[in-house]
């Protein structure tokens, strides 16, 4: 014991040698650092330091939990990506981190990703809007689906002008049939290309837009990227619905009436009702023997029971009718996912009329402190159908999804969403950048 | 049944778990190396500047640590890890992170009151705004004065005048009283007539950084209220000496530090800084308001706790709500509640009406305030492993404290006369509040000395002592009663005695000893060992370990280790 406190006296003496240097008095005087420790040395001091262990010693605890921790190695491992996942995505957020970043955003580029169609997989896009009204937007997807669009864009308060030419290419969307009763696992794909040139006016009103436009529409079928699927050109000719092997070119005229009385609470809790009613006309040309016309309506309806509990409401209305050839397979009325029921694919169900009612009950499970933000758990049940007719729809037809998720929301918007849906498909597991309600 | 067999392996090997930890064979306290003084300030070749991303490492503590602890087998068992860095009694040596300051000796009202400040700016002369401030959310900018010391000056929210000032600057206070490096934070009152732009002076902008204007300055004034005679009153914050280097972390060691040896969740300095958080109500205890400084010459890390502008009532841009201090910023565990029970589930602040107890204090919870359930906005490792012995330091640190005290640091806050005593009275019941609970959570005793008597053949070993339940008031003597069990290797048996408390903070106890040791070197055979319990009223009975060693020249016991 005695040899121990010599030892330590010792220690204790070199270490106010360098405690001293350390003083403000020391540092006024001598500006270099050639004190009687040097770095080198101290490692040599340090060394010799009879110090408890930096961390506590492996003990009998330790040991018993070790396999526990080796077999839950592979989840810390998971946790730590999603963590750097995170880290990355914010950085990538935060321009000051990333100098280059800021100099594409500032020279009016800017990254977008997301999906860009039906069944298009993640895709990443870029914008470029430095030179407004005129702007462009390319965006490639891991199918290879793609969207360019070139155009004008005059955006004011009361009013917008938008003028463009959009190319959309959907690389793999599935076709499972129409009509309510087609069979899950029966499914075949193609991709459809389009050209639409375009004028939309808008005009704004306190909770009111109208909005009026024509444009040009080209579209064409052909074979879908996903080899494991068969194609829809191999359909028994009698079973190919109109749209599949003919060039359709449209005339289009659109007329939209949006009542808008939403609002947010608190940054996250959207309150309120929005309607929107639209005609679409489609007008045969240059050898299309079809013509048809679309009436659609959305209604959202949120109802709030406190600030962190609310109801909120989804219903979908959609009707086609046509004259000659009638509507094009692609152009007929769709259910699933957002359009309609949650636990089915987007397309799942097509015809000329759809019927849908998506139900949530929205509660809060996490407020950011400073109430920017929040997660949001949600319980869904969706139900819809489609037909030829309104007044052929069935109940026994109506597809119902049930399930939960969760939304992230972030200042106003809904920034990342997930859920699991079941339905007469079986589970089905989403996750989403953006949400339509 | 099956339900039976299947927990059967799990149990097991909990069961094997705790014996082999029951039956680890553990040092005695005074044959274990002690922390050195100082040793953390020797010469190092500079440590690169870091700038950690605080989202990765909230949600590494939020959600992975969270459940880590939820599934810990060590706290299961109770067997969490005791401080490493910790003396032979119970105690932590200067370094660059701490230096025992009220705690060891009172401080003078006057150098409580002035903590670590040395001169504040000139704002009789020209103040020269040199940059917009970039981090935290108050409003507010740099300015070098005329004698060439620059400041970063931070205002007050509209409608809440001195409520983050007057906070940040009596928490600073505090925290460098109790110990902590804080930079010097000064309150200033200045006429904007005497600030004058930089030409060069930068602000970061949401499109990046660019020059910046009068306007600016105009609108960081424009955020605040001025003072009746048209002044404006701001918290100036001296630079620290040195260069900054990056804030420190609650957990692991910086690498490119040599003299960074101790890992921090393991530090008692850093575990007991809860308790004095608690006390000042500082949610916003997470790295970012940290921050380590290299000090050349002669070239070493000092660290220190930076911004205490969202302490006591303040929120730093409003006042503080119900939920701070309750639960994390994302508390896991609740968001689970919540999820399960479909947003029914309720927490108590949900309930409860923060009322602003004057508009330069803001909210700060008395009656309500439960130390052992204060909560800062972000956990962390350090915090997490706390034990009873490191919320007792802390609450030592805490208690060491005097009304008068607290009354001269309040003071140097320039609150409104109105609000001071209010503040005053509420800083006195918060520290009561954390004393005597977490002197309850041990037995306090410190200051442990012996005497031994000779009667004929008998020998009469009195032990004496401080009890810090005594001394701060929490209990009184006659509701005290200390058990105590004695383990005398020579006599190979346990005595076992109790005695009531005496009136007056110092006790002591008589052992009637059969047997005296011969001397010898400190091995385990020679060390005594004597357990104390204070019993009294709501004390958990955890008792002291105070380790004797008999020395043969000295005919005596000399007192060379205590946990409590």
């Amino acid at each position: 014991m005695r040899a121990r406190a010599i030892r330590k006296a010792l220690l204790a003496a070199l270490l106010a040698i360098g405690t001293l240097v350390a003083t403000p008095q020391a540092r006024a005087q001598d500006n270099d650092n050639s004190g009687p420790v040097s770095p080198d040395s101290a490692d040599v001091i340090r060394a010799s330091l009879g110090r408890p262990p930096p961390k506590p010693p492996f003990d009998a605890v330790d040991a018993v939990a070790l396999p526990f921790r080796i077999v839950l190695y592979p989840v810390r491992l998971l946790g730590y990506a999603n963590v750097k996942l995170v880290g990355l995505v914010t950085r990538l957020s935060t321009p000051r981190e990333y100098g280059l970043f800021q100099r594409i955003a500032d020279a009016g580029f800017r990254p977008a990703f997301g999906s860009v169609g039906e069944r298009s997989g993640f895709s990443a896009g870029l914008r470029f809007d430095r030179y407004l009204p005129l702007f462009l937007e390319t965006a490639y997807s891991i199918r290879g689906s793609q969207r360019h669009v070139l155009g004008l864009d005059f955006n004011r308060p009361l009013y917008r002008v938008e003028a463009s030419y959009l190319f959309q290419r959907d690389a793999e969307p599935h076709f499972w049939g129409v009509g309510p009763d087609s069979e899950e696992d029966q499914f075949v794909d193609y991709r459809w290309d389009r050209q639409i040139a375009s004028a939309l006016g808008t005009l704004r009103f306190p909770a009111l837009e109208l909005s009026g436009g024509f444009g040009y529409q080209d579209n064409r079928v052909s074979r879908g990227s996903d080899h494991k699927a068969a194609d829809i050109q191999d359909l028994p000719q009698e079973d190919q619905p109109y749209g599949v092997d003919a060039r359709t070119k449209y005339f289009v005229f659109d007329l939209t009436t949006t009542f808008d009385r939403t609002y947010n609470r608190l940054d996250f809790q959207r309150r309120g009702v929005y309607l929107q009613l639209g005609t679409l006309l489609f007008l045969g040309t240059d050898g299309t023997e079809s013509d048809f016309v679309r009436v659609s309506g959305v209604l959202h309806s949120y109802v709030p029971l406190n600030v962190r509990q609310s109801f909120a409401l989804r219903g979908l209305i959609e009707a086609n009718r046509g004259w000659g050839e009638g509507v094009p397979f692609y152009h007929l009325a769709r259910l699933g996912d957002k359009l309609g029921s949650r636990a089915y694919k987007e397309g799942r169900f097509r015809d000329r009329d759809m019927l849908a009612l998506m139900t949530e009950w929205r509660y809060e499970v996490w407020r950011e402190l400073h109430e920017r933000g929040r997660v949001e758990s949600f319980l869904f049940l969706d139900s819809g159908t489609v037909d030829h007719k309104f007044s052929e729809m069935r109940f026994r037809n109506l597809k119902w999804s049930w399930g939960f998720g969760f939304r992230v929301v972030w200042s106003g918007q809904t920034r990342w969403l997930a859920y699991l849906g079941f339905g007469e498909d079986g589970a089905r597991l989403n996750v989403d950048f953006s949400w339509v309600y | 049944m099956m339900r039976r067999t299947k927990l059967r392996p799990l149990l097991g090997l909990l069961a094997v778990a705790s014996a082999a930890h029951g039956c680890a064979k553990v040092s005695p306290v005074p044959l274990r190396p002690e922390p050195i003084a100082y040793d953390d300030t020797l010469p190092i070749v500079r440590p690169a500047d870091r700038d950690p991303l605080e989202v990765e490492r909230l949600l590494e503590v939020s959600v992975g640590g969270e459940i880590g602890r939820a599934f810990s087998m060590r706290r299961w068992l109770g067997a969490d890890h005791e401080a490493i860095n910790i003396t032979r009694f119970d105690d932590v040596v200067n370094s660059a992170w701490f230096e025992n300051r009220n705690g060891r000796r009172r401080l003078p009202l006057e150098a409580v009151a002035r903590g670590s400040t040395t001169v504040g700016p000139d704002t009789s002369r020209t103040l020269t705004v040199i940059g917009g401030k970039t981090a935290g959310i108050s409003p507010g900018f740099t300015v070098r004065d005329a004698n060439g010391t620059s400041f970063l000056f931070k205002f007050d929210p509209r409608g809440n005048l001195h409520l983050a000032s007057a906070a940040g600057v009596i928490s600073n206070r505090l925290f460098w009283a109790a110990g902590y490096h804080t930079p010097e934070d000064f309150i200033v009152v200045f006429d904007s007539a005497r600030l004058e732009l930089d030409p060069q002076a930068e602000i970061e902008a949401t499109e990046g950084e660019r020059p910046m204007t009068a306007g600016d300055i105009q609108t960081v004034l424009e955020g605040t209220d001025p003072l009746p005679d048209g002044r404006f009153l701001a918290v100036a914050s001296k630079y620290v000496p040195g260069r900054p280097i990056g804030p420190f972390l609650f957990s692991g060691i910086r690498a490119d530090d040599p003299n960074d040896y101790y890992f921090h969740e393991h530090r008692r300095e850093l575990r007991g800084l809860y308790v004095v958080s608690s006390w000042l109500n500082h949610v916003d205890m997470r790295f970012a308001n940290t921050l380590d400084v290299y000090i050349d010459p002669p070239g070493y890390v000092r660290h220190y706790l930076i911004d205490f502008a969202a302490t006591l009532g303040s929120g730093t841009i409003r006042s503080h709500r119900p939920r701070e201090g309750t639960e994390y910023n994302f508390d896991l565990w609740s968001s689970v509640g919540r999820m399960l029970t479909f947003g029914f589930l309720e927490a108590g602040w949900e309930g409860e009406i923060a009322e602003e107890i004057h508009p330069a204090i803001g909210w700060i919870p008395v009656e309500t305030f439960v130390p052992a359930k204060w909560k800062p906005n972000w956990p962390n490792s350090a915090f997490n492993n706390r034990t009873p012995r490191d919320n007792y330091w802390g609450a030592k640190l805490v208690g060491s404290f005097t009304d008068e005290q607290i009354a001269a640091v309040v003071r140097e806050g320039q609150l409104p006369q109105e609000a001071e005593e209010p503040l005053i009275r509420i800083l006195i019941q918060r520290r009561d509040k954390v004393v005597s609970y977490y002197f309850a959570q041990v037995t306090p005793v410190e200051n442990v000395a012996t005497r031994l008597r000779r009667r004929g053949a008998e020998a009469l070993l009195e032990v004496s002592f401080d009890d810090l339940g005594l001394t701060a008031g929490v209990w009184e003597p006659a509701e005290t009663r200390y058990y105590w069990a004695f383990d005398n290797p020579p006599s190979r048996r346990m005595q076992r005695g109790d005695e009531a408390a005496r009136a007056g903070h110092r006790q002591t106890i008589r052992l009637a000893l059969a047997d005296l040791p011969g001397g010898g070197p400190a091995e385990d055979s020679q060390i005594a060992v004597l357990r104390l319990v204070a019993q009294r009223p709501g004390a958990q009975n955890r008792e002291a370990v105070i380790y004797l060693h008999w020395d043969g020249a000295a005919r005596g016991y000399s007192v060379v280790g205590l946990e409590h």
